[in-house]
C-alpha cells in the first residue's frame, strides 16, 4: 500500500487555513480559490478539489464564510465565497497554530543546536 | 439526477455539460443527504466547477473527452465528495439552529392555525345555529356577544373543550408541516429524517399535555377530540405534502349563496326564534309513572295535600358543583310555622344527590328519574330545618360531583319519620317539562377515565 505523502497530509490539514488566507484579500469562487492557491505557493500544490467543495461549505457551516450567486468575470453565475467577521479570527488562530507548528517542525528537522 | 438550482437564472452562456459530467453529478446528487434546495445549490455550484476545469484542462492541449475525465478525476469519487459534503454541512450548529428555529416557527404556526381553526368552529356554529335553531344564540347576538359573557357561556361545558380541540388539531396540523420545513431547511436535514423526530417529540409532547397535563370540562366527544390532536401533528409531520385543493371562484360564491338563502328560510322557522317550546311533559300519566319511580328513593310523606319542602330549580351548568334550592312550603306565608311543625317530627333530615336517568314514560314525553342502576344516593349532606340554614325558609345545598362522569342528577330531601321509616319529603319540581340538575366533569383525560361513572 502507497504511503500518503506528507504534502498531501499536510494539503488535508491546512485546506482551511489556505482557503481563508486567499479569501482575505477578495471575494472567489470555488475553482478561482483553487487556483489562487495554486499560483500564491509559486505552483508548489494545490489542494485537491474533492476536499475543496468540503471545506468550503464547512467553513460556511460554521460562519466562517459566506456565499451568494453573482456573475463571473466569465459570465455565467458562480458562487463567490467571502470571510466574515468570525472567519477574520479563525484565520488569526489558524495562523498562529501553524507558525507555532512550522518553527517546532523546522527545529525539530534542524536537530540539537549548540549553545 | 442531481438538478440544477431553478431558483437562479441561468446565463445565456451556459453550455451543456458532456454525458460524463451528467452523469458524475447524478451520482453526487444520489449521495447527498440533504434537502433538495441544498442539492440543487450544490448541483449548479459542481455544474460550474467542471465548466471552469473543463476550459482549463482543454486550453493545456486535451481534447473535450480527454478534459471531461480529467476533471472528473481530480475532483475525486462522487459518493465520497458527496459524503463529505454531507457531513460539513451537518453541523451541531445548524442542528441546534434548526431545532431552536423550527419550534419557533411552530409555535408561530400553532397560533395562527388556531386561530383559523377558531375561526372555522365559530363559524361552522353560527351557520348550524342559523339552520337548525338549536343550538347557541341566534347568530347576531353571538357574533356581537362580548368576549366575558361568551366566555362564561361557554365556560364548563365539555362542548367548549372539544371545539377548542377541533380547532387544536388545525393548530397542530399547521405546526407541524411548518416545523418540519423550517428545521430542516436550517439544519440541513432531509424533511424524512426530520419527520419522525417531530413526529415522535410532537406526538409524545402533546400526549402527554392533552391526557395528562390539561384539565378541562370532559365527555367521550372532549376526550377523543382532545385525543385527536396528537394524532393529527404525527401524522402531518410523516405525511408528505398537503394536495392542493382548488375551488372555481365562481361555485364558491355560488354555494355561499346557496347556503345564505337556505339559512334564511330555515331561520323564519326555527323554534328557538319563536318563544319556547309548550311543556308537553307536563301530563297527569306521566307524572304518575314519574312519581312511582321516585318511590324507589323513599316513600313520599305529604301534608296539607303536599310535600312539606320544595326543591325548586338549581344546578350550575356546566360546573363540577350541583346546587339545589330548598325552600319550606310557602305558598302561604302563614302555614311556615306549621310546616316547621310538621318538619320536627322527622329525624335525620338530608339531601340526597341521585344519578338521573332519562325516563320515556311514552313515546312523546321524556322525564328523568333516579339511575335504576344505583339503589343509594351519590352523596348526601345533613340538613337542619330548625337550627340550620333552612331557618328562614329557603337555602341551597351543594355537592361536590366534579370527579364523577355522571352529569344529570336529581337531588331529593329525605328524612325518618315518626314510625322509624325514611320517607321522601320532596317532589324535585325541575322534573315538570325542566331538565335535571346538569354538571360536567372538569379534569384531565386521565382523571375521567380513572373517574367512577
Amino acid at each position: 500500500m502507497r504511503r500518503p505523502s506528507i504534502r498531501t497530509q499536510l494539503l488535508k490539514g491546512t485546506t482551511p487555513l489556505l482557503v481563508l488566507t486567499v479569501l482575505r484579500d477578495s471575494e472567489l469562487y470555488g475553482y478561482e480559490i483553487a487556483q489562487r492557491i495554486r499560483e500564491r505557493s509559486g505552483g508548489a500544490f494545490a489542494p485537491s478539489e474533492g476536499s475543496l467543495y468540503p471545506a468550503l461549505h464547512a467553513l460556511e457551516a460554521e460562519g466562517a464564510l459566506q456565499a451568494d450567486w453573482r456573475e463571473s468575470d466569465k459570465g455565467p453565475k458562480r458562487r463567490y465565497y467571502r470571510i466574515t467577521g468570525k472567519g477574520g479570527a479563525l484565520l488569526a488562530e489558524h495562523e498562529a497554530e501553524w507558525a507555532s507548528f512550522a518553527r517546532g517542525v523546522a527545529r525539530t528537522v534542524a536537530g540539537p543546536t549548540n549553545a | 439526477m442531481l438538478e440544477p438550482d431553478t431558483n437562479r437564472s441561468s446565463s445565456p452562456d451556459e453550455t451543456p455539460l458532456p454525458a460524463e459530467i451528467d452523469e458524475y453529478l447524478s451520482r453526487l446528487g444520489a449521495g447527498l443527504d440533504l434537502p433538495a434546495h441544498v442539492r440543487a445549490e450544490i448541483a449548479s455550484e459542481m455544474a460550474g466547477h467542471f465548466r471552469d476545469s473543463i476550459a482549463a484542462i482543454e486550453s493545456e492541449g486535451l481534447d473535450p473527452e480527454r478534459a471531461a475525465r480529467e476533471a472528473i478525476a481530480r475532483l475525486g469519487s462522487p459518493t465520497e465528495l458527496a459524503a463529505e459534503l454531507t457531513s460539513a454541512h451537518r453541523t451541531t450548529r445548524r442542528l441546534l439552529s434548526g431545532a431552536a428555529g423550527g419550534v419557533f416557527q411552530a409555535t408561530l404556526g400553532a397560533a395562527g392555525g388556531m386561530l383559523l381553526g377558531i375561526a372555522i368552529v365559530a363559524a361552522t356554529l353560527c351557520e348550524f345555529a342559523v339552520v337548525t335553531g338549536t343550538l347557541l344564540k341566534p347568530p347576531t347576538e353571538f357574533l356581537f356577544a362580548g368576549l366575558p359573557a361568551l366566555r362564561a357561556a361557554m365556560a364548563g361545558l365539555p362542548m367548549a373543550t372539544a371545539l377548542l380541540a377541533w380547532a387544536s388539531c388545525l393548530a397542530a396540523f399547521v405546526a407541524a408541516r411548518r416545523g418540519v420545513a423550517v428545521s430542516s431547511r436550517i439544519s440541513r436535514r432531509t424533511p424524512a429524517a426530520v419527520r419522525r423526530v417531530w413526529a415522535v417529540a410532537g406526538f409524545a409532547t402533546l400526549f402527554v399535555a392533552a391526557v395528562f397535563l390539561v384539565p378541562a370540562p370532559q365527555n367521550l366527544v372532549s376526550v377523543l377530540s382532545l385525543v385527536a390532536v396528537p394524532f393529527v401533528f404525527a401524522a402531518a409531520a410523516l405525511t408528505d405534502s398537503t394536495p392542493r385543493v382548488s375551488l372555481p371562484r365562481r361555485k364558491v360564491i355560488a354555494a355561499i349563496g346557496v347556503l345564505a338563502i337556505l339559512s334564511t328560510s330555515f331561520a323564519r322557522n326555527v323554534p328557538a326564534w319563536n318563544g319556547p317550546l309548550p311543556d308537553v311533559a307536563n301530563t297527569p300519566q306521566a307524572h304518575a309513572a314519574q312519581l312511582r319511580e321516585f318511590d324507589r328513593v323513599a316513600p313520599a310523606w305529604t301534608y296539607v295535600g303536599g310535600h312539606p319542602v320544595l326543591a325548586e330549580g338549581g344546578g350550575l351548568w356546566g360546573s363540577g358543583v350541583i346546587t339545589q334550592t330548598i325552600n319550606v312550603w310557602t305558598f302561604d306565608p302563614s302555614t311556615v310555622d306549621a310546616t316547621a311543625q310538621e318538619l320536627s317530627q322527622f329525624k335525620d333530615i338530608r339531601f340526597e344527590a341521585w344519578r338521573a336517568v332519562r325516563f320515556d314514560a311514552s313515546p312523546a314525553i321524556a322525564e328523568w328519574i333516579p339511575d335504576p342502576a344505583y339503589s343509594a344516593p351519590y352523596a348526601t349532606a345533613p340538613a337542619d330545618f330548625h337550627a340550620g340554614q333552612l331557618d328562614a325558609g329557603q337555602g341551597q345545598v351543594e355537592f361536590d360531583v366534579s370527579h364523577v362522569r355522571t352529569t344529570e342528577w336529581i337531588v331529593f330531601v329525605t328524612g325518618t319519620g315518626p314510625d322509624g321509616r325514611r320517607y321522601r319529603l320532596n317532589e324535585p319540581e325541575f322534573n315538570m317539562g325542566g331538565g335535571p340538575l346538569v354538571s360536567s366533569f372538569t379534569g384531565t383525560i386521565w382523571q375521567w377515565l380513572t373517574a367512577s361513572t
